[in-house]
């Protein structure tokens, strides 16, 4: 959470946080948006704690599929066949 | 769409009993299945049990399945749910089966290193996926399932029986508890 000066700022910095998700899902009401992009412009601190969520959710988001082991692929069609024979009895 | 199309004649034929076309389907989704599993449990051996659950599920239901939802959401959604008991049942036995017997490294790599390199780099990778196994089960399939695989949010819902609401909230929770884990490496760009 971005470091926080006063109480008001607090309460109003933790409403924006909340809606940095969505905003970068781009599921935030227009509305919203912009007056998101205002708060940024003006918060050096919401901007950092941005900055660093949006990058984490890009390094999850380029994380490659896992590769299927060849061992685990013929296990599992050797599975499937066993279960395609047990099924036709 | 010709992809779907595709599908759609594979399933019908596989429906008909033609084993070729079933074994086709397996092959065009076992990979995905495989990682989404992997991702949640964090181990080898259980994910390649969740893999054959779901084909077997898959085989079983063949004509429930009307192709209503696509096929990869409904895949998701057996292995998602099988993952899920699995963790649940570890969890009850109280078993530290728990992730990362993928030999994970403890801290984080070297910050000196760029984050772009490091991107590049297995280890880096291997530290997201630590990262990811410390969140409470439901809220990594939020993850793996929204960022990762890149499902919709109605989707990644349905598949974890949440609101809508709900499933945000849990994607923000991970993400912060992710960008928070992460934050050291991520400052020094």
């Amino acid at each position: 959470m971005p470091k926080i000066i006063s109480k008001k700022a607090d309460h109003h910095c933790r409403r924006m946080t909340a809606a940095f998700s969505e905003y970068l899902d781009k599921d935030l009401r227009k509305q919203l948006c912009r007056k998101l992009e205002i708060h940024l412009t003006g918060c050096s601190d919401c901007r950092m704690y941005f900055d660093t969520l949006k990058r984490t959710v890009t390094l999850y988001r380029s994380l490659e599929q896992e590769t299927l082991p060849k061992d685990t692929e013929k296990r599992l069609f050797a599975t499937i066949k066993l279960a395609r024979s047990k099924g036709k009895k | 769409m010709k992809q779907q199309i595709d599908q759609d004649i594979l399933l019908q034929q596989a429906r008909d009993g033609n084993s070729r076309s079933f074994n086709q389907l397996v092959k065009l989704h076992q990979s995905r299945v495989y990682s989404v599993a992997l991702r949640l449990l964090g181990s080898q051996s259980e994910a390649e049990d969740v893999l054959q659950e779901t084909f077997i599920a898959l085989y079983q239901n063949l004509h429930h399945f009307r192709g209503g939802s696509k096929l990869a959401t409904y895949l998701f959604r057996l292995a998602t749910n099988f993952s899920l008991m699995k963790l649940r049942r570890s969890k009850r036995r109280g078993s530290d089966s728990s992730p990362l017997s993928l030999n994970v490294i403890e801290e984080l790599p070297d910050k000196a290193a760029s984050p772009l390199e490091s991107l590049l780099s297995s280890e880096f990778r291997a530290v997201l996926d630590q990262q990811l196994q410390k969140l409470p089960a439901k809220d990594r399939a939020v993850v793996v399932l929204r960022d990762i695989e890149g499902l919709d949010g109605w989707q990644v819902a349905k598949i974890l029986g949440l609101t809508l609401p709900a499933m945000k909230s849990k994607l923000h929770r991970s993400r912060e508890f992710l960008r928070k884990n992460l934050s050291g490496y991520l400052k020094d760009s």
